[in-house]
């Protein structure tokens, strides 16, 4: 088993092609011959293959040892002697040695057969032929991979082979960009994406793992190898070629003579499919390199794409590049005609203009007639017309999402700060005051009044105007009145009574009739309130009669007065009593 | 001149006071003997010259109430109108005489007009208002002069008029401010022009069939509009 394992490895060449020299060094063809042309040898192991593999495996390892490039291992003799384990450590050591070498030889095999298929194609006559392209594409491959096993010390070469190939492969890339329209854009398509691409792109990367996975198992053959390629149209086309002299490149200035930050994108990329950028930049470029004249072009299949020199302006595309909606359509059509700018716009003018006459003779559409009856109209064609007209109802509320947000917006809203719309009873702000007297009631008894009586009343009232007061009016306000001083007197009683502190009750005025009798006066201890004591003033209790000059008022006691005084009081008393005699008399006579 | 008149008369009329001073003369010596003189008559000439002298008869229902209530008749027909009333026992006939105290000329009127309100059956209050006020008057109508109703109808028209123990009738007094007499088939009332008004209508439409309540209701609106609410 370790032993297969050491040959299948060491082996990288596919197949018994022809060995160059120097893998001839590392691989006797001896080797080759034996065991590797007839695996039936590898059945019965043998102590002579397994010298042999040992030699070349050691061969190879050292031969790997020699550059830099894919990292330096120990010797093989120090490998060997240093005690890894033979089973195991050490054909994973190898396979480690191996790995940077296989890798770089897949890849330089890869560009090799592309720049063999681009001189061969370049040898070739057409260039704008896909097919020989394709075919001349897998013969390069072929013939490049025939080359490509002396990888190990050939750098060069493929160095050599590049020079060959230089204009070749613009014309490449040249073809590669017309082969770029030929792809349908699919829908997720954008300016820097293209499914057809990414496909593409993923195909290659397989078929890569492909030959490398071959180049492992040592099933590599040339036949294999065209068969799958049939299928691949053309070569990558956003592959740069590193080892390239970039002197001839039109698109982009020399990036070598930028600063590091005027550089831009599109220094280093390609401007994305469909830019107007892009498309200027190509046309710049094909014109820049159809200055020449090419026979080619004369002679070119009526399938390809016919550019006239003649025309300025942005590139005509090929028919099948239907899809682009955004380019004119115009110019597709007036290519067929060859015919002057202004013939052109000539026609289309007078186009317009026959149009427009016979819109302006052939009969009004319907309904710019004026009045209109259903009639002269056809069947439903209101339906297509936009009408404006005035709705005399109010228009139905559209219940939208927004409406019932906000709706409940308001709910919640009223909700929390309660805000009902019930409706409240209106108070009478002019409220009547109650009189019975407006009341009309009809008495069915016997006026009490007398007819005098009554319109005396009536006179009377009238009289008083405002100030009349009906009677029932004023018997109402009495009890009135009564009731609110019987509730006064409650309420301060009540107060009183749940007072911490005492306070008197207030002083309201009342008249009161106070009459000189003289009363038992109770002293009262507590001067509260004012007792019903006599409050007359003195001079109330008694009052003077009017003194005659030079006497004094006062009462004058029996035993004070002297004889003289008793004798006038005596006569004016007799006095007195003839004049209340006289006045009486006469009174009574004329009753009588 | 008979042909220069005519000429003056075809042309133009022309008055003149010449013409017309002559007939005027001729006319004024003819007629005053015909007509009589009249020159202004003086206040007091008036007042002496009218002697008036009214005689009001009693009936005999009234006879009694009068005998009781004659003072409170003659005292203010004798005090504040300053008249003579006297009472004709034989005859049954009160009469009101003017003297020299009587100041207004029209206080015989208002005292007939007393003294036959209370002989139509009103009390004497009722018709003391007579003295007072100028405006009242007194109304008498028969229930034949509304609807012509024999025997039992007429009893309860009648009926219908005076209510239970007066009730409509005192109702109709009461919201019309009138007195109200039933004689029988007569009808009096006592008041102003518009209360008699509405009182006759009133009656009126209890005599021709109306029920009491509604009476009674249409009583109630105009009493209301009475009183000056609306």
């Amino acid at each position: 088993m370790g032993k297969k394992r050491a040959t299948a490895k060491a082996t990288k060449a596919p197949g018994a092609l022809a060995a160059s020299a120097a893998f001839g060094q590392v691989v006797p063809e001896s080797f080759i011959e034996k065991f590797i042309d007839s695996p039936g040898s590898f059945i019965v192991p043998t102590a002579e293959a397994r010298d042999a593999a040992m030699e070349v495996v050691s061969r190879t390892y050292d031969a790997a040892n020699m550059t830099e490039k894919y990292g330096l291992f120990d010797s093989w003799n120090a490998v060997i002697n240093s005690g890894f384990d033979p089973n195991v450590q050490l054909w994973e050591l190898i396979n480690v040695r191996n790995e940077p070498v296989l890798k770089s030889t897949a890849d330089t095999m890869k560009e090799l057969t592309q720049l063999l298929e681009s001189v061969e194609s370049d040898e070739s006559s057409s260039e704008s032929s896909d097919n020989d392209m394709d075919v001349s594409d897998e013969q390069q491959e072929a013939a490049d991979l025939e080359s490509a096993e002396s990888e190990l010390e050939s750098e060069s070469d493929a160095e050599q082979s590049d020079d060959q190939i230089v204009n070749s492969g613009q014309d490449t890339s040249e073809d590669e960009s017309e082969e770029e329209s030929n792809v349908k854009p699919s829908a997720i398509d954008d300016k820097f994406f293209s499914l057809a691409e990414m496909e593409k792109f993923a195909d290659q990367a397989e078929e890569e793992e492909e030959i490398y996975q071959a180049a492992l198992a040592g099933s590599y053959s040339r036949q294999n190898q065209e068969d799958d390629e049939d299928d691949d149209e053309s070569s990558d086309d956003e592959s740069i070629d590193l080892f390239q002299d970039h002197g001839n490149d039109d698109e982009d200035s020399d990036t070598d003579s930028k600063h590091a930050d005027e550089l831009m994108y599109d220094d280093f990329f390609k401007p994305p499919k469909g830019s107007k950028r892009g498309k200027a930049k190509k046309a710049l470029e094909r014109h820049a390199k159809r200055v020449k004249f090419d026979p080619n072009l004369v002679e070119s299949d009526e399938e390809s794409e016919v550019e006239p020199e003649v025309e300025d302006g942005p590139t005509v595309l090929p028919q099948n590049r239907t899809s682009n909606l955004f380019e004119d359509d115009e110019e597709d059509k007036a290519v067929s005609d060859g015919k002057s700018d202004f013939e052109r716009r000539q026609e289309k003018l007078q186009g317009l203009i026959g149009k427009l006459e016979d819109e302006a003779v052939a009969p009004k559409h319907w309904s710019m007639i004026g009045e209109v009856s259903s009639n002269v109209r056809p069947q439903n064609s209101l339906l297509a017309e936009d009408m404006e007209f005035d709705h005399m109802q109010k228009p139905v509320p559209v219940i939208t999402h927004d409406a019932t947000v906000t709706l409940e917006d308001i709910i919640k809203r009223r909700i929390l700060n309660e805000e009902w719309d019930d409706v409240e009873r209106k108070k009478d702000i002019q409220a009547k005051p109650f009189k019975p007297s407006e009341f009309i009631e009809l008495n069915d008894k016997q006026s009490k009044k007398s007819l005098a009586e009554e319109y005396e009343a009536e006179y009377m009232a009238q009289k008083a105007g405002d100030a009349f007061v009906p009677e029932s009016d004023a018997k109402l306000a009495e009890s009135h009145k009564d009731v609110d001083s019987q509730m006064r007197n409650l309420f301060t009683q009540l107060d009183a009574l749940s007072h911490f502190h005492f306070a008197p009750k207030p002083a309201a005025t009342d008249i009161e009739i106070r009459t000189n009798v003289p009363a038992l006066q109770m002293e009262e201890k507590l001067p509260v309130s004012m007792t019903q004591a006599d409050q007359l003033a003195p001079s109330e209790i008694f009052e003077k009669r009017q003194p005659k000059a030079g006497r004094t008022g006062d009462l004058v006691g029996d035993t004070e007065m002297s004889r003289e005084d008793r004798k006038r009081r005596r006569q004016r008393k007799k006095n007195e009593k003839k004049k209340q005699a006289a006045t009486k008399a006469p009174t009574a006579k004329a009753s009588s | 001149m008979s042909t220069n008149h005519n000429a003056m008369e075809e042309d133009e009329v022309v008055i003149s006071a010449n013409h017309l001073a002559a007939p005027a003369a001729t006319t004024a010596t003819e007629e005053t003997s015909d007509k009589p003189e009249f020159g202004p008559i003086s206040a007091k000439e008036l007042q002496e010259k009218r002697k008036e002298l009214r005689r009001i008869r009693v009936p005999p229902h009234r006879f009694s109430p009068l005998k009781r209530d004659w003072l409170k008749i003659y005292s203010p027909i004798v005090e504040h109108l300053q008249l003579q009333i006297r009472m004709n026992p034989k005859s049954r006939m009160i009469e009101i005489r003017t003297c020299e105290e009587t100041q207004d000329v029209g206080s015989v009127q208002k005292a007939a007009d007393f003294v036959r309100a209370y002989c139509l059956g009103f009390t004497v209050e009722d018709s003391l208002a007579l003295l007072r006020m100028d405006d009242l008057f007194l109304d008498s109508f028969e229930i034949k002069d509304i609807k012509t109703l024999n025997g039992d109808h007429l009893s309860r028209a009648i009926g219908r008029l005076a209510g239970k123990d007066g009730k409509t009738k005192y109702t109709i007094e009461n919201a019309t401010k009138t007195r109200i007499v039933l004689a029988d088939s007569k009808i009096h009332i006592l008041g102003t022009f518009q209360n008699i008004k509405i009182a006759k209508n009133a009656i009126s439409n209890l005599v021709m069939g109306s029920p009491p309540g509604k009476i009674y209701a249409n009583l109630r609106i105009i009493a209301s509009r009475m009183k000056g609410r609306f």
